[in-house]
C-alpha cells in the first residue's frame, strides 16, 4: 500500500470515530444545556445501544438495519425509565447530587451488563460485510454504512434543533429557563425529551459501531471520557462545538494512533481535556463568558 | 468542685480510651484471620473515604482523583522496598509526600475550574494515572505487576526489631494509623483551616469576599486528601504484597464513593460508620463481587435520592434537633 491509501484510509477511520464520538457528545451536550446534569452514565447508554444490536442481531436474527432502530428505541425507553427515576428528583439539587446519581445509575447499568454477558467481548454480524473500492482504496461497507448513517443522523440533528417547534423548544430551554415558563414551555417535558433524544442518539453511536469492533461492558467508560474531552473542547451546552471538536478528537486519535503511537492515542482525550481546562476553561469554540 | 464540662470532657477522654483500647485488643479477642483480613481492609477503605470526605464533605469538592493519589502511594512505596530495598518507613513519608506535592501541582489548574469541570478534570487524572501505570514498563512493570512487596518491620535504633508480617500485628499498625488520621482530622476541620474549608463548600464568592484566600484553602485540602490517600496507598501494598495497575479501576472508587456517602460526608463520624456498614453488610450478603456493585450502585441511587446526607448526617440533625428542643423545654 502507497504512503497515500494509507492516509487515505487513516482520514476515512477519523471520520468515522468523528461521527460516533460526535453523536454521543452531541446527545452530552444537549442533556447539560437543558438538565444542567453531566451525565456520567451516557456511555453506558452507547454501550447498551450495541448489546441490543447484538441481542437482535445474533439472537433474534434481525436484518441490521432493523436491529439499529430496535437498538436506539430499547435505549429511549430504558432513558425514559431512567428519566423518571433518577434524573427527575434531583433536576433541583446541587451538583454533587446529580454526578452521583448518574454515576450511580453508569454503576448498575455496566455492572448489570457484566452480569448477563459477562466480560468476554462480543461480535455482531450484520450480513452486510465486505468491501467496496473507491479510487484504489478499500473500505469495508459495515464502516461505509455507519459514517453515512451517522453524519446523517446529525444532518436530522441540526434540521430538528433548528427548523422545527420542538427543537427550537429545547434550545430555548438551555439558553434562559425562566424566559421558558414565561411563555409557556413545559419544562419537565422538554427535560424528558432531551434526556430521551440524547440517550437515543448515543444508542445509536453504540448500534453504528457494535458490527465494527468487538463489544464489550466496559466499552462506555472508555467512549463517555472522550465525549467528555469534546463537550469540554466544544463549550459545555454548545452543539455546533460539540460537532466541531468531534472532527478534532476523532481524525486527530485516527492519525495519532497511526502515525505516533496507540498508548498515546489512548491518553490523548485526557490530555485535551487538561489542556483545555487550563487554558481555556469556557472551551476553544465556546462563548467567551464561562457558561460553567 | 468539679464543673460539669471537666466531667464532660474526663467522661470523653474515658470513653474514647475505651475505644482505643477495645479496638487494639480485637486481635487477642478473634483469632480469625479471615475477620482480621476484613477488618484491615476495612482500615484501608476507611482512610481513603476520609480522604474523599475531606474533599467532598468539609470543601465541597467531588474528587475522583482520591483513588489516582492511592495508587500512586502505593506505587511509590512498592517500587521504593522492591526496587531500591528501602525500609518500609520512608516508602511511607514518600507515601504520603509525592501524592501531596502532585496535587498541589495539578490543584493549581484544576481547582480553579467549577465544580462540575474539577470533577471530570479529576476523572481525567485518574485514567491517566491508570495509562501510566500500564504503560511506563520500566518502573511500574506494566500489568505484570510488582509481587514480593516485604511486610513494613520497624527497626528502634537497632534495639528491637517488630515485624509486623502476622495478621495481628498489621491489624495494630492498620488501627493505629486509622487513629492518628482519624485525630488530625478532627483536630484539622475544626481548626481555623478547616472553618475556612466550610466557607468555602457553603459559599465559595462569600468566603472570598470575607477575604479567606479560597484558592490557598482548597490547595492545603487537596493537597492534605492527596497524602491521606497515599498512607492508605502505602498499606495497601504492603498488606496485599502485590501491586498491579487494576488499583486504578473504578471498582476502588465506587466502593469509596458509597461508604463516604451513605455513611455521610461532612461529618468524620459518617465514613466510620459507612466502613462499619460496608464491612459488615457483604459478609452478611455474602454475595458475589459482579452482584456486589449492583447492589452497590443501587445503594448509592437510594442514598442520593432518598438521604442525601447520609445516615450520619440524618442522625447529626436527629440530635441537634433534639438539643435543642430540650433547649426550649428548659
Amino acid at each position: 500500500m502507497s504512503a497515500e491509501t494509507i492516509f487515505i484510509q487513516h482520514l476515512v477511520n477519523g471520520l468515522l470515530l468523528s461521527g460516533i464520538y460526535g453523536l454521543v457528545a452531541v446527545g452530552l451536550t444537549l442533556i447539560y444545556g437543558v438538565l444542567e446534569i453531566v451525565n456520567f452514565a451516557h456511555g453506558e447508554f452507547y454501550m447498551l445501544g450495541a448489546y441490543f444490536t447484538f441481542i437482535a442481531s445474533a439472537w433474534l436474527g434481525l436484518p441490521y438495519y432493523l436491529s439499529i432502530i430496535l437498538a436506539v428505541v430499547s435505549s429511549a425507553l430504558i432513558a425514559l425509565l431512567v428519566e423518571r427515576g433518577a434524573i427527575r428528583p434531583i433536576v433541583e439539587r446541587p451538583f454533587e447530587s446529580k454526578v452521583l446519581s448518574t454515576f450511580a445509575i453508569s454503576m448498575i447499568l455496566a455492572n448489570v451488563v457484566l452480569l448477563l454477558f459477562t466480560a468476554t467481548p462480543q461480535t455482531v454480524r450484520t450480513g452486510i460485510a465486505g468491501t467496496l473500492e473507491f479510487a484504489g482504496v478499500f473500505f469495508s461497507v459495515e464502516r461505509v454504512v455507519a459514517l453515512l448513517t451517522g453524519y446523517l443522523a446529525f444532518l436530522a440533528l441540526h434540521f430538528f434543533l433548528q427548523k422545527t417547534r420542538l427543537g427550537k423548544a429545547i434550545r430555548a430551554v438551555a439558553q434562559n429557563r425562566e424566559a421558558c415558563y414565561v411563555v409557556g414551555i413545559d419544562l419537565n417535558k422538554m427535560a424528558r425529551l432531551t434526556f430521551t433524544l440524547g440517550i437515543g442518539l448515543a444508542g445509536l453511536a453504540g448500534a453504528l459501531i457494535a458490527p465494527i469492533f468487538s463489544i464489550e461492558p466496559s466499552m462506555g467508560q472508555a467512549v463517555v471520557l472522550k465525549a467528555f474531552a469534546i463537550v469540554i473542547v466544544g463549550g459545555f451546552g454548545s452543539v455546533k462545538g460539540a460537532a466541531l471538536a468531534a472532527l478534532l478528537v476523532g481524525l486527530g486519535e485516527s492519525l495519532v494512533g497511526g502515525y505516533v503511537s496507540a498508548t498515546l492515542k489512548d491518553g490523548l482525550s485526557f490530555l485535551i481535556i487538561m489542556l483545555v481546562l487550563i487554558i481555556r476553561p469556557q472551551g476553544i469554540f465556546g462563548r467567551t463568558t464561562r457558561v460553567l | 468542685m468539679v464543673s460539669s464540662l471537666q466531667v464532660k470532657r474526663i467522661g470523653g477522654l474515658m470513653l474514647y480510651c475505651i475505644i482505643v483500647a477495645g479496638i487494639l485488643i480485637v486481635p487477642f479477642l478473634i483469632q480469625s484471620p479471615y475477620i482480621l483480613h476484613i477488618l484491615i481492609l476495612a482500615g484501608i477503605y476507611l482512610i481513603l473515604a476520609q480522604s474523599l470526605n475531606l474533599m467532598l464533605g468539609y470543601v465541597g469538592f467531588l474528587s475522583l482523583a482520591q483513588t489516582a493519589f492511592f495508587g500512586i502511594g502505593a506505587y511509590t512505596s512498592a517500587i521504593l522496598a522492591v526496587t531500591y530495598r528501602q525500609p518500609f518507613w520512608i516508602g511511607l513519608i514518600l507515601a504520603i509526600i509525592l501524592p501531596s506535592l502532585i496535587a498541589a501541582v495539578v490543584g493549581i489548574p484544576f481547582l480553579r475550574l467549577s465544580r462540575h469541570s474539577f470533577v471530570i478534570s479529576t476523572l481525567g487524572f485518574l485514567l491517566i494515572c491508570w495509562l501510566v501505570a500500564r504503560n511506563w514498563v520500566e518502573v511500574t512493570r506494566g500489568p505484570l505487576g510488582i509481587p514480593g512487596i516485604p511486610s513494613p518491620t520497624l527497626n528502634l535504633f537497632d534495639l528491637v526489631e517488630v515485624s509486623f508480617s502476622s495478621r495481628a500485628s498489621y491489624y495494630i499498625l492498620m488501627m493505629t494509623s486509622v487513629l492518628i488520621i482519624t485525630l488530625f482530622l478532627i483536630k484539622l476541620v475544626n481548626s481555623r483551616i478547616g472553618r475556612a474549608f466550610i466557607a468555602i463548600r457553603e459559599d465559595e464568592a462569600l468566603a472570598q469576599s470575607v477575604g479567606i484566600n479560597t484558592l490557598k484553602y482548597k490547595l492545603i485540602a487537596f493537597s492534605i486528601s492527596a497524602g491521606i490517600a497515599g498512607v492508605a496507598g502505602s498499606l495497601f501494598a504492603h498488606y496485599i504484597t502485590f501491586l498491579d495497575p487494576t488499583i486504578f479501576e473504578f471498582y476502588n472508587l465506587e466502593h469509596v464513593l458509597v461508604i463516604t456517602l451513605v455513611g455521610g460526608s461532612g461529618t468524620i463520624g459518617g465514613p466510620i460508620l459507612g466502613s462499619v456498614i460496608f464491612t459488615i453488610l457483604p459478609e452478611v450478603l455474602r454475595v458475589a463481587k459482579e452482584y456486589r456493585l449492583i447492589v452497590y450502585g443501587i445503594i448509592l441511587l437510594s442514598t442520593v435520592l432518598l438521604m442525601p446526607e447520609g445516615v450520619g448526617g440524618r442522625f447529626k440533625t436527629y440530635m441537634h434537633k433534639r438539643r435543642l428542643k430540650g433547649v426550649y423545654a428548659k
